[in-house]
Parts: structure tokens; C-alpha cells; sequence
């Protein structure tokens, strides 16, 4: 019982300082720019990627192990620089919505690279010499490596601790924290020392996969599980500082290790649980600091939600004819492209449930997918069990259920930083829920559910079992709840989410209940994603883990910053483009995530306000406005001042 | 009757001590200044009395109900207005879509109609009480602008309009005229005393201007390192010594 305490406490402090060693870094960029890197996981993964390539199968000494992880460290950091100067320092002035989605896009891009290198194959790698064997304390075993692990967490923790809180370094960094504008005029480099902090961050992000490389078989999901974590234990230890990660990141080592103990057919669940409990009770971390400051208002940089009431009739004429189109399509299309038509009806859906959120409500979901498929399995196990329920009864479910969990997830995440904990949670949910239907039989676990039947409207005798009809009943279906969503996001509802989102504090001083708006806000999105994902479910016939996965999350944000998330038709615009794109595409297989980050890395680098943006941008300059050059689109930081003076916005 | 008290509030930033046991009381309909040199806990003060930092000690009382831990949804419910040391306002809306905004949210607060539930566009009711708001604070003929290309004195006087739309029995002003012309100061105090005399609304107020305060003030309250020096009348404060010392220093007085 003893030894399998000191193993289990041993195992927990060397996965902690695992954690540690990115939550370190995600901290220390969080601290100097207010930004979540969303990417620290993947480069952790790169950095240990890179090592493997060096060490291969044979077996190093300690030095040469230690010389490797280095080197993988210098590697990332410099992977750092070109990330800094290319994505980072553009969006320095924008909205930091638009830095985690930049960071999410490059996580995105890195996976792809790590797939293309590497592959998806499983690696492991030995444990250099002389920490291989057992350590033998009496008639106890202890893993040198996991001993040589915890020792490295603590010397690095202790560097950062003397850095960041003793020399002068860190006095340095703190200041370029707290007032950028300040240190310039004191003469300090600003832009070279944001870069180099962050090009710091990276490196330990790299340094860490290296050392860790023995530690876990290299897969590409490496880098999801430690940035989770990484995320937790920040949110645990406080935003912003080193200590209060190294406590986060050693509690979670413990609980897991509790957890593999004692509940061994879940491992991994009890982390969420702690997570929950703890946001619950203290929200603020253990040890709350400055740098996580509630935030500011998002609106920096935001445009109007309407264009032009004079072209309001052309836009009107667009429309009906594409939903001719759209309807005429089973008469002369193949079952490919019927296919690809119907999926994305339901992905415009999708889109437009997560731009409630972000266009009209100023709040970011990153895990938006498991709302998606919260719908899709509910949906797929009662069509399959319990065939006689109504189908339209389901999809009313599906929006319940997606509402609920929202509900939930919402009066965790949004009571203070709303957008952080919100990047945050959702990534979590998508990832429980993940972990939830892979632990379930009657969800199919890795396989999923398959030959899901497609219903017949009873009511109605419609028998929606062919593609064409199933196809019109979503192009119906959709239809109404596009029409639905027009109404609620155009009139009173609407105009408190608008202001909401332009100024959360001017708002509360005339008495709107911040809270309580962004969560029915974020509840209406949810249950909008789940009835896309219930719609989603008997055209597909099959639904499997993808559904929950990153790809499967990126997918509406993308499609909603392609179109432009100011305005209300942007995401179904930028989903009728993005399948296109796709269907063009099909044939390069394994592309699809890199595909996706970079395009929507470009998207927030150049265009952030999407194709309508760019339309408006266009057809101000063609009628000469006066805002006509302001209008160009091309740099974030001129995002601002674009609004198109027409009356009444909701008119 | 005092519509506003504060009770010996405390407010330590670690182990500084900002507001060292500040007490005040505001009687209706006047207009209340709190001045004070640099660094003397004004801003400290507004920020207690607003709920945006919450006090360490003592508590604020509005009509007789504390709210010394109340959100803002609330005490904008119960009838306090407010405006932001830098002008605040919905930047991507126009003036009238702002003041509109500001009607609703009071029409919601005091369970007032709204219209039909099912209208897109705001009631024509609640148009035409924003638009004569706008009017009466002089943006006329600025309703189509967003806001965000409004001049600063204009943007403070939407920043008021929006705050008047709330119908407020108090208004609090966080230095409303800081960094204006002295033309447009002018102008704000002229409205101040207006919003006053015309619907009745006590005011409480931060202010550097002295000529503005002087010129406002009903009652005074003098703050220096986290103390009250002293509260009274325009006269009472212009003659009094402590007062002369917390601005000019002792040096000077005893020169």
C-alpha cells in the first residue's frame, strides 16, 4: 500500500512538472500580452517531434539527452520569433478575440505540419542511459526518469522564480507587462522585448517536449492533452504568474493520479470535475494577480452589424434565387455534390450559432463542436432505439440539451473574464465530452454510431429516408430557423446583445445584467449547434469522434470569419464558400488542417471582416465615401472607424 | 432627506490606505462635489460609491437601501446614473440608436412597455422619447452619426444623454469636464445646473475645475490622503484654512 502511495505521488509530481513546463510558458505570454497561446500545446509537441528526429531509437547518455532537449528548445524558440513577428506583433492592438483565434488557427497548422512530417503513427523513445533502471529506496522501485523529470521541473521553476521575481529581468519584463507605452518612452525596446519573451516561452515549450519525449508514446495528440492541462493549471494557480502554475499543475498531477487509482475504467475525468469545482468556489486562482484584470470592452475595432438598407433589396433577390438553386439541386446534381450541398446547410446553421456568440455577443467558444455533437449523438441513438419518438419532438430535444449544457458551462465560465475562462471551458467541454462517448458502449466509444436511420415526419406522413427529401426537409428546416434567428438577433433581444458587446460596463450602468445576457446569449447559441448537429446526424447516417474533435470546432469560426462575423449573413455566406472550397479540394486528402488554420490565419490577417467586409470595404470605395480609404481591410489595426452611417442599424 | 450616505468607508490597496473611514451624506436635489489635490482618493471614492472596487469597510446607502456590494445592473435599476471619466457610449451604434438603447434598458428596468414583443424596430414611443432627449441636450441634427466619430464634447453630451434616459434620482459624474475646451466646459456646466433645476436629479460629482465647482456646488467635500478635510457650502470651503493648506502647503500659508 505504502509503495503504491510514494509510486502514485511520484507519478503525480512528474506529471505535474510536465504541466508545469507548458503552463510556464502559456502563463508567461498570458502575463506580457494578454493573450492565451493556444498553440503552446502544439509547440511542446513539436519540440518533443523535433528531439525524436534527433534521438531516434538509440539510446543517448544524460548530457547528450540533455543537449538534445536544448537544442529542440532553441529550435521552437526560433520557431517562436517568426511567430511573433508574422502573427503576434500584427495583432498586438486588435481585439484579443482575434489573437486566440489566431493562436487556434496556428494549433491548427501545427498539427497539420507534425501529420505531413511525421505522420500519425505512435512513437517512443528510450530514457537515456543510467536513468532507465529502477532506483531501489528499501524494497521500493522508484523510476529514475520520473525522479530526473520532477528534479528538472523544479530547477527550471526555480530559474524562472529568481528571473522573474529577484533580477532584473524580471522587473523588466513586469513593466513591459503593465505599460508597453511607458517603457517606450523610457527608451525600452518594447517590440524587442515582447519578442524575445515570447521567443522565451517557446523555448520552453520545446525544452519541455524534449525532456518529456521519454515520458508518453509521440502521437499528434500529444500537444492537446498538455495544453489543457497547461490551461487548468493556470486557471487554478491564478492568470498571469509562474507559482501559482507550478501549485495548479502539481494539484493536477495529483488528482489524475487519484483518479487512475481509483476510478481506472475514466481516467482522465476527475481533472474536469476539480476544474469545475474550482472555478466554482474561487474563481480567481490561488493566487489571483493584476494581469488578470477583468477585461476591457471588445469594442476596439468592431464594425456595424448591417450594411446599406438600399441594397437590402438586391441582397434580397441574391438570396432567392441561391435558395431556388439550392432547392433545385437533387433534380440535376450527383449524390456527391447533394452531399456536400446538404452538409452545408446544416454547417451555415453551425456557423451562425457560434457567430451569435462572437459577432453579436463579443464572447469566443473554441469548443464549439460538442454542442455540435451533443446534438448528433442524441439524435443517432434515438433515431436508432427509440425509432417511434417524433422527429421534430428530437430536434426540440437536441436544442433543449444543447441549451442546458451551455446554461452550465455558462455560469462557470462567465461570471468574471468572461472571454478567457470561455476560450477555456469550451475547449474542455468538447474535450469531456470527447472523453464521455469514447467511455460509452451505447455511443459506439472510438467507433461511433453508424447506419443511423433517417426519420419519417409522422404527423405529416412525409417519409424523409431519400437524400432529396431529407435534403428539402433541412433546406426547410434550416430556412426557418435562419428566418427564426433573424427576428431574435434583430430586434430587442438583439440590440442588448449589441450593446453588450460593444461596452459589457456601460451596458450594466443602464441596468442590463451583463451575466445573465451573455448567458441566454451563449444558451441560444448552444442550442442552435445542437439542433445543427441533430439535423446533421440522418443525413450523414454515421457520426463518430470527429464530430467532437479540434477540426470540428474550427470549422464554424472559420466558416463565420471567412463570410464576416459583422454581419448576420456572413457565416452562411462563409460556408457556402467553404464548401466549395472543399468539394473543389476533395482530392487532397491529410491537407484538411493545415488547410484550415492557414486559411483562417489569413482571413484574420488580412480580412478580418471577412467577404462581406471586403464587399462593403469595395462598394464604399466604388461610391467614393468619405470612409472609402479608411475601408482597405488590409491591417487590423485599421479596423476601426468602419461603420456605414444608414439610420437605424436594425431597421 | 439624504438620497445618498456613505458610512465610514475603507478602501487599502495592500498596505496603502486610500480612504481612511470617509463618511458623506448628499440631500435631495443638490449638487454634491467631492475635490481634492492629486492623488487624494477622489477617484478611489467615485469608484466605492459606483461599486466598479468594492470598499473594504463601511458601507453606501441609496435611499435608505445598501448597496454597498450591489452590481451595476442594480443600482442602475434603482435609479443611479452615471458617466465615465472618459466619455463612454456604444461606439458602432449612431446617437439615436445610443439614446434608443439607454430607453429601453430604462423601460426594461422599471417594467415599463416596450412595444409589441414581436417588433423588429424600436417602438415609436421610445424613438420619439430619445429623440426629444437628443434635442434637449442640443446633438440635434447628430442622430444619423455613429458615435465614434462624434468630437469629444459631443460624445460626453451623449454620454449624458444616455445616462438621462435612465431616468436617474441621482447622477454621478466622474470629472465631466476633464480635457475639454473651457467653452465646453462651460457648456456642461450649464448642463449640469439644467439636469438639475429642470428634472429635479441630485448630482454628486469629481472635479478639478474649481472655477466649475464654485460655480455648481450646493455642498462640498474636501479629500485629502484618504481623509475627509472638511464638508460644507461654496463659502464655508473658500474661507477655511485647512482647506487653503491642503492646496497651497503649508510652507506657503506660514511664508
Amino acid at each position: 500500500m505504502a509503495t503504491q502511495m510514494i509510486l502514485a505521488v511520484l507519478n503525480a509530481l512528474s506529471m505535474g512538472m510536465a504541466i508545469f513546463l507548458v503552463a510556464a510558458g502559456i502563463t508567461l505570454i498570458f502575463g506580457l500580452l494578454k493573450i492565451l497561446n493556444m498553440a503552446q500545446g502544439a509547440f511542446f509537441m513539436i519540440g518533443a517531434y523535433l528531439a525524436f528526429s534527433i534521438i531516434g531509437h538509440q539510446q543517448l547518455s544524460l548530457p547528450a539527452f540533455i543537449g538534445v532537449a536544448l537544442l529542440a528548445g532553441l529550435a521552437v524558440g526560433l520557431l517562436g520569433l517568426l511567430t511573433d513577428r508574422l502573427i503576434l506583433s500584427r495583432l498586438r492592438h486588435v481585439d484579443y478575440h482575434y489573437m486566440l483565434i489566431a493562436t487556434f488557427a496556428l494549433m491548427m497548422i501545427c498539427h497539420g505540419v507534425v501529420k505531413v512530417i511525421w505522420g500519425v503513427n505512435f512513437f517512443s523513445v528510450l530514457p537515456p542511459k543510467g536513468l532507465d533502471q529502477p532506483l531501489q529506496l528499501g524494497t521500493i522501485y522508484l523510476s529514475r526518469y520520473s525522479v530526473f523529470v520532477i528534479a528538472a521541473g523544479l530547477v527550471i521553476y526555480a530559474i524562472l522564480e529568481i528571473a522573474i521575481h529577484r533580477l532584473w529581468v524580471g522587473k523588466l519584463m513586469q513593466s513591459l507587462a503593465s505599460k508597453p507605452w511607458m517603457c517606450a518612452l523610457l527608451g525600452i525596446n518594447v517590440s524587442l522585448g515582447l519578442t524575445l519573451s515570447v521567443m522565451f516561452a517557446f523555448f520552453l515549450a520545446g525544452l519541455a517536449g524534449g525532456l518529456m519525449l521519454p515520458l508518453q508514446s509521440l502521437s499528434p495528440q500529444l500537444g492537446d492533452a498538455y495544453l489543457l492541462y497547461g490551461f487548468f493549471a493556470i486557471i487554478i494557480g491564478g492568470l498571469g504568474n509562474i507559482r501559482g502554475a507550478m501549485l495548479g499543475a502539481i494539484l493536477l498531477g495529483l488528482v489524475n493520479s487519484l483518479n487512475t487509482i481509483l476510478l481506472p475504467q475514466w481516467p482522465g475525468i476527475a481533472i474536469y470535475v476539480v476544474l469545475a469545482v474550482f472555478l466554482f468556489f474561487r474563481p480567481e486562482g490561488l493566487f489571483p494577480s493584476l494581469a488578470a484584470q477583468p477585461e476591457d470592452s471588445s469594442d476596439q475595432n468592431e464594425a456595424s452589424m448591417s450594411g446599406p438598407a438600399s441594397h437590402r433589396k438586391n441582397w434580397f433577390r441574391v438570396g432567392s434565387l441561391l435558395f431556388m438553386v439550392a432547392l433545385s439541386l437533387p433534380f440535376w446534381a450527383d449524390g456527391g455534390l447533394l452531399y456536400v450541398a446538404g452538409s452545408a446547410v446544416v454547417y451555415a446553421l453551425f456557423a451562425l450559432s457560434w457567430n451569435i456568440l462572437f459577432g453579436y455577443t463579443g464572447l469566443a467558444s473554441f469548443g464549439h463542436a460538442a454542442f455540435f455533437a451533443i446534438g448528433a449523438y442524441f439524435t443517432g441513438v434515438i433515431l436508432r432505439d427509440w425509432p417511434q419518438v417524433p422527429f421534430l419532438l428530437i430536434l426540440l430535444g437536441c436544442g433543449v440539451a444543447g441549451a442546458m449544457v451551455a446554461g452550465l458551462l455558462g455560469a462557470l465560465a462567465l461570471r468574471r473574464l468572461a472571454g478567457i475562462f470561455l476560450a477555456v471551458l469550451t475547449i474542455a467541454l468538447a474535450e469531456v465530452t470527447r472523453l464521455l462517448i469514447s467511455y460509452s458502449d451505447f455511443l459506439g466509444r472510438e467507433d461511433g454510431l453508424v447506419g443511423i436511420p433517417r426519420p419519417v415526419l409522422d404527423g405529416l406522413g412525409i417519409d424523409l429516408s431519400q437524400s432529396a427529401a431529407y435534403y428539402w426537409f433541412l433546406l426547410v428546416a434550416v430556412a426557418l430557423l435562419i428566418g427564426a434567428l433573424w427576428w431574435i438577433l434583430h430586434g430587442r433581444f438583439g440590440r442588448v446583445l449589441l450593446i453588450t458587446r460593444q461596452d459589457p460596463d456601460r451596458a450594466a450602468f443602464l441596468g442590463v445584467n451583463v451575466i445573465r445576457v451573455r448567458t441566454m446569449s451563449f444558451m441560444l447559441s448552444g442550442a442552435v449547434a445542437a439542433i445543427a448537429g441533430g439535423l446533421y446526424a440522418p443525413w450523414a447516417r454515421i457520426v463518430t469522434l470527429e464530430q467532437v474533435s479540434f477540426l470540428a470546432s474550427t470549422q464554424p469560426v472559420l466558416n463565420a470569419m471567412l463570410g464576416g462575423v459583422h454581419s448576420f449573413w456572413g457565416p452562411l455566406i462563409g460556408a457556402g464558400i467553404f464548401a466549395a472550397l472543399e468539394y473543389g479540394t476533395r482530392t487532397f486528402v491529410g491537407l484538411s488542417e493545415m488547410m484550415m488554420g492557414a486559411l483562417l490565419l489569413l482571413i484574420i490577417l488580412a480580412a478580418p471582416n471577412g467577404v462581406i467586409g471586403l464587399w462593403r470595404a469595395y462598394a464604399l470605395a466604388r461610391r467614393g465615401g468619405a470612409e472609402g480609404r479608411k475601408e482597405g481591410g488590409v491591417k487590423p489595426a485599421e479596423k476601426s472607424s468602419r461603420r456605414l452611417v444608414d439610420g437605424h442599424s436594425q431597421s | 432627506m439624504d438620497i445618498l450616505k456613505v458610512d465610514r468607508v475603507c478602501k487599502s490597496y495592500g498596505a496603502l490606505q486610500v480612504l481612511k473611514q470617509v463618511s458623506l451624506s448628499v440631500s435631495q436635489g443638490s449638487i454634491f462635489a467631492i475635490i481634492g489635490p492629486n492623488g487624494a482618493g477622489k477617484t478611489t471614492l467615485f469608484k466605492v460609491m459606483t461599486g466598479e472596487s468594492p470598499a473594504n469597510g463601511g458601507s453606501v446607502w441609496f435611499h435608505g437601501e445598501d448597496i454597498t456590494s450591489a452590481p451595476a445592473h442594480r443600482r442602475a435599476r434603482a435609479g443611479i446614473g452615471r458617466t465615465f471619466q472618459v466619455a463612454r457610449v456604444f461606439n458602432d451604434f449612431s446617437v439615436r440608436e445610443n439614446v434608443i438603447a439607454a430607453v429601453e434598458a430604462r423601460r426594461r428596468n422599471q417594467r415599463q412597455s416596450l412595444g409589441r414583443w414581436w417588433a423588429i424596430k424600436p417602438d415609436s414611443a421610445v424613438v420619439s422619447e430619445a429623440e426629444a432627449l437628443i434635442d434637449e441636450i442640443g446633438l440635434g441634427g447628430s442622430e444619423e452619426v455613429a458615435a465614434r466619430f462624434l468630437s469629444h464634447g459631443d460624445r460626453k453630451r451623449l454620454e449624458f444623454v444616455i445616462a438621462l434616459a435612465l431616468q436617474p434620482r441621482l447622477l454621478m459624474l466622474d470629472e465631466p469636464t476633464a480635457g475639454m475646451s473651457p467653452a465646453d466646459r462651460l457648456g456642461i456646466a450649464e448642463l449640469i445646473v439644467r439636469i438639475r433645476d429642470r428634472l429635479g436629479v441630485t448630482v454628486v460629482m469629481t472635479e478639478h475645475d474649481m472655477d466649475i465647482v464654485f460655480k455648481l456646488a450646493d455642498r462640498v467635500l474636501v479629500l485629502n490622503y484618504g481623509e475627509v478635510v472638511v464638508t460644507g457650502t461654496v463659502e464655508e470651503i473658500r474661507g477655511n484654512p485647512a482647506v487653503q493648506e491642503v492646496y497651497l502647503g503649508k510652507e506657503v500659508l506660514h511664508a
